[in-house]
């Protein structure tokens, strides 16, 4: 007997379980209990790494969770009656008819029978761990997996709206949709309109979001502000936690600027200091006050750090803004008024776009198709993850109808292979009600542990789910862990098991040929195993539906990674340096940049640098650059929306920094003045549509569109000095559109103030000293988004490919769920089947026919599977197909490769059992029994 | 044990843990785990003891007066830094003991009779 270790202090696991027995029990025998097992742990059983200590804490966690349950029992019925005998009341599996009942009356039976099953269970399983993990794990999952996705679905779709009278209110918005613009936002004079001649609604709040910069804080600090009207939070139903919120008497011109911090920004800046009320910072050249903190909410149309008055934005004072029926920058919310619904407004909002069309032709150019939409604002915070998460809830759900019918093929498969034991058991005596319950105990045991594990998974997962949500709603700071529908998934799998725990037949008790060698084994009839052959084709079935839809998706991934952008993503850093344009000619501003150019093209490392109006594949910033243009000799067809283009402003090397190819004619010289000759450079496929083959260098285009007059730019024909390659600027995922780019000096700099810089060696290695050259023309100059152009190509398609990752994670869990399905189908089918198959061998059949026989019969139910499967996969792919890109929603490829996949696993998880079936000998068969 | 014999006055059959912890003891004093150790190598990894489950059914045992605690025997060998709870029979364990293996013997004579009759 080895005692070299036995001195050794147990390691905290060992303590951990010792902490599951009862303490006055650890007081007497803690310390014999700790040093038996750490004596057992040394047991050559136990020590393979990985399966032996698995066994290891298997072994000794089952133990004392049974024991110490025991003994918590023991030790109440011990107080409650001394006279017990102790050892008649230690467990036996099943109980015989005729033992006396336990002295201490009807309760005491039914607990101590109730105990008596627990334990045996307990015990049933620890001899059948691996049935246990599976069952428990995929209870888990799917459990887990149902909570998380509908805990997410609870908090972003269905919750009420944290707005008081949230449900009243809507949201405006104006659209071009002839010419692609969803969101032409409204200019001040439409407003008016539609707040004076729509009597459904009860007010009209406005909101327009510019970037700011707040000084006389520790750092200048770059902020986007939402300037909103005096009844902004009065109309959408918000207070202030600290201080107030913008009210009415900060409307007009002489009032003083506000600001009311956002909850988030008060926060995250400020750390949530309430000092910060009444303190005073500048901005835009005046001094603003913070007055209050708003109360949180889902920011809608973006996320904002401030709400001001409009007397802080100098924008929202010029008269331009008021007066003109083009200056669009405006968001509306508004809330109905106590009679009307959304129809009502609808209706009244039509009439009203109807009447003002008539009357301002000059700004509704009738093929453009503008038109005003109302949205409920609930509907409207969430339409872009409404399709995603009901996909993914459907996913969830499928998994868990998997899982359950996993879990009851599971059941069905455990009682059928105890029949002989349970035959033996009726014959002793023990009653079938006995036996309902005792299996019913061990379905219940393991859901209740299915269940914790899937809330450990949920709770884990949702973590994930809400930086994930954050992509698609602002709303995902609502997401918690909802109790109901983990109610919901416990309740469908326990009533799973518990329904498959009743259906299988149960031996007779007047019926002994169980017992008897000559006996038939089986006792069940084929009913139970038709369920198990359904149960198996529905899984492959709704497997295949999954993988179809994963499938789909990480095709439209494959698609993306395979796009050109039309720019080189290698080693490109990229930024913005919003100019504090307050109180700075526009020259001076102008300079500032050139400056910081020089001074950053300078540094070692940088190969070429340059100035953009906006960094490509960041998307829309909300509001449109895409401005009427007039090609020189073209006519626009009659009825047909003006041509348009996406406007940008470069300084010369920008193509060289970013790679996009000179496909034809020069690039911008630094001798492209204000007072030269207008030029521009087009892309591919505007050159293309415009000029076809023909060479568009020297072509002429002028920018026509009636907003020139805000940036000051003529309407002048500009002559084409090149042609660049195409670059897919709004993300990977986006539509070529026409481009035309301006030389940086011929348009007012208000445009420019984003960086791209190429380097020689990692890019985030230079920007310290990119920092520097930037604050030594300005200290207080913000420099923001900070980002290399292939971090920027991920995030573009970042949401699509977290939803492929999902919805392929959840596949491929149904597709080893099913193929455990068919396999151990098969296997009990085989195993049952011993005599069969010997007969069969010793009347000749040769070992490969009998192989063929099983692996048939796992083909034919893959084929069944697959064929149903095929049907619902068709449903699915119609209702994905607007997330997909360049995949058609029935994707030949797709539903094939899926299929042969499918069936491929079908044969394999059919070959152990057809290799055991092929190499039963006659022999073996004759004592099978 | 007043207890132990059911209601028509035969002895009750012991479980079959109870049963070889008795056996185990029969040797002399000896200690939880070389219980366990015993119990596993007669039975050939049949009855397999878990520690609380030994524990648990030592502390009955010793309730019922079936076994009781004792010194470490002189014989005993040296574990440094180990120290067992040891146990012996008691007289009334002997008995219950004797009686179940009395009572097994009956059960197999039984058991032979009806299988060697013809069916």
């Amino acid at each position: 007997m080895s005692a070299t270790h036995a001195s050794a202090p147990s390691p905290r696991s060992h303590r951990l379980v010792l902490r599951l027995y009862p303490r006055w029990f650890r007081l007497e025998f803690g310390r014999d209990l700790a040093q038996h097992i750490a004596r057992q742990r040394r047991e050559s059983r136990y020590r393979t790494r990985g399966i032996g200590q698995a066994r290891f804490w298997w072994h000794v966690l089952t133990d004392a969770a049974a024991t110490s349950l025991q003994l918590r029992y023991e030790r109440l019925s011990e107080r409650s009656s001394t006279l017990r005998n102790l050892n008649s009341q230690s467990p036996e599996p099943f109980p015989r008819s005729g033992v006396p009942a336990p002295p201490n009356g009807e309760m005491g039976t039914v607990l101590d029978s109730i105990l008596r099953d627990l334990r045996h269970a307990m015990r049933g399983l620890r001899q059948n761990p691996g049935y246990a993990f599976v069952f428990i794990l995929t209870l888990g999952l799917g459990i887990g997996a149902n909570t998380a996705m509908f805990s997410a679905v609870n908090g972003v779709l269905l919750r009420p709206l944290p707005h008081e009278d949230g449900e009243r209110l809507v949201y405006l918005r104006h659209s071009a949709r002839a010419i692609n613009v969803e969101n032409t936002l409204f200019s001040v004079p439409e407003i008016d309109d539609y707040r004076q001649g729509s009597p459904s609604l009860a007010a009209v709040a406005e909101f327009s979001a510019l970037n700011f910069t707040m000084l006389g804080l520790d750092t200048p600090r770059r902020v986007r502000a939402g300037i909103v009207t005096g009844n902004y939070f009065e109309v959408m139903g918000l207070s202030s936690t600290l201080g107030r919120t913008i009210g009415r008497e900060d409307d007009g011109k002489e009032a003083s600027a506000v600001i009311v911090l956002s909850d988030a920004y008060w926060r995250q800046a400020f750390g949530a200091d309430p000092e910060i009320v009444g303190k005073a910072v500048e901005m835009n050249g005046r001094i603003a006050t913070f007055v209050g903190v708003a109360e949180p909410a889902p920011p809608y149309p973006e996320r904002t750090d401030i709400y001001v008055n409009l007397a802080t934005s100098p924008h929202h004072l010029e008269a331009s803004m008021e007066d003109d029926r083009l200056h669009r920058m405006t968001e509306v919310f508004a809330k109905l008024s106590a009679t009307a619904t959304v129809d009502s407004v609808r209706a009244e909002v039509d009439a009203i776009s109807d009447r003002i069309h008539a009357d301002y032709p000059e700004s509704y150019d009738p093929a453009a198709g503008f038109g005003v939409s109302v949205t409920p604002l609930k509907t409207q915070l969430t339409s872009r993850a409404r399709p995603t998460f009901l996909l993914l809830l459907g996913t969830a759900f499928l998994v868990l109808v998997i899982a359950c019918a996993n879990l009851a093929n599971l059941t069905l498969t455990r009682v059928l292979r105890r029949d002989h034991e349970l035959s033996i058991r009726v014959s002793l005596g023990g009653s079938r009600a006995t036996l309902r319950r005792a299996l019913l105990i061990e379905s219940l045991l393991l859901a209740l542990a299915g269940a914790a594990v899937g809330l450990v998974i949920a709770s884990t997962g949702l973590g994930l789910l809400v930086s994930f949500a954050e992509r698609f709603t602002s709303r995902a700071s609502e997401i918690s862990l909802d109790a109901s529908v983990f109610g919901f998934a416990l309740l469908a799998a326990v009533g799973a098991s518990v329904f498959f725990t009743l259906l299988p037949p149960l031996p007779n008790g007047d019926r002994l040929g169980g017992v008897l060698p000559s006996g038939a084994r089986t006792t069940s009839g084929s009913g139970a195993r038709h369920a198990q052959r359904v149960l198996v084709v529905a899984q492959i079935a709704v497997s295949f539906v999954l993988l179809i839809g994963a499938g789909l998706l990480v095709r439209t991934m494959w698609h993306l990674n395979q796009v050109d952008p039309g720019f080189d993503e290698a080693q490109v850093l990229t930024m913005s340096i919003p100019a504090n344009t307050a109180g700075k000619a526009p020259a001076d501003i102008e300079a500032q940049y050139l400056s910081i150019l020089d001074g950053v093209e300078a540094l070692p490392g940088v190969e070429g640098a340059a100035l953009t109006s906006s960094i490509p594949l960041t998307g829309s910033t909300g509001f449109t650059t895409q401005f009427e243009m007039d090609v020189d000799g073209h006519e626009p067809t009659s009825g047909a929306p003006k041509p348009r283009a996406d406007f940008r402003v470069v300084t010369p090397g920008y193509f060289e920094s970013m790679g996009i190819e000179l496909m034809e004619g020069r690039d911008f010289v630094t001798t492209d003045l204000a007072d030269s000759q207008g030029v521009v450079i087009i892309n591919a496929t505007m050159a293309k549509d415009y000029f076809g083959d023909r060479s568009a260098i020297g072509e002429r285009i002028a920018w026509t569109d009636n907003v020139m007059r805000f940036i000051s730019m003529s309407k002048d024909f500009r002559t084409v000095v090149g042609v660049v390659a195409d670059t897919r600027d709004a993300g990977l995922d986006a539509e070529i559109v026409h481009t035309m780019y301006n030389p940086y000096r011929q348009v007012t700099p208000s445009f420019t103030g984003s960086l791209v810089i190429r380097t020689t060696a990692n890019p985030e290695g230079l920007m310290p000293q990119v920092r520097d050259v930037v604050h030594a023309h300005d200290p207080n100059q913000p420099i923001v988004n900070v980002a290399t152009i292939a971090d920027l190509g991920d995030d573009s398609v970042a949401p699509r490919r977290l939803n492929a990752m999902l919805l392929a994670a959840f596949a491929t869990l149904a597709l080893v769920i099913s193929a455990v399905g068919i396999g151990g189908v098969l296997a009990f089918s085989v195993g049952s089947r011993t005599k069969e198959f010997g007969v069969r061998s010793a009347l000749g059949a040769a070992p490969h026919q009998v192989w063929q026989g099983v692996v048939a019969e796992g083909a034919r139910l893959a084929s069944l599977g697959v064929a149903l499967g095929g049907l619902g996969a068709v449903f699915l792919a119609r209702f994905m197909a607007g997330l997909l890109v360049g995949v058609p929603a029935l994707d030949p490829l797709t539903f094939a490769a899926v299929g042969i996949l499918l069936g491929g696993v079908a044969i394999a998880a059919a070959w152990l059992p057809a290799w055991r079936a092929a190499s039963v000998s006659p022999m073996e068969a004759i004592s099978a029994d | 044990m007043a207890t132990s014999t059911s209601t028509d006055g035969a002895p009750k059959p012991l479980t079959p843990a109870t049963f070889h912890i008795l056996l185990s003891l029969t040797r002399g004093a000896i200690h939880g785990y070389e219980i366990k150790r015993m119990v596993e190598e007669r039975t050939r990894g049949a009855v397999l003891l878990g520690a609380g489950t030994l524990y648990a059914g030592l502390r009955r045992m010793a309730k019922d007066g079936l076994i009781q605690q004792t010194e470490a025997p002189a014989d005993a060998p040296a574990e440094p830094g180990a120290r067992w709870r040891f146990y012996e029979l008691t007289p009334h364990g002997g008995e219950a003991l004797e009686a179940e293996i009395g009572r097994l013997e009956a059960d197999l004579e039984a058991a032979r009779a009806a299988v060697r009759r013809p069916v």
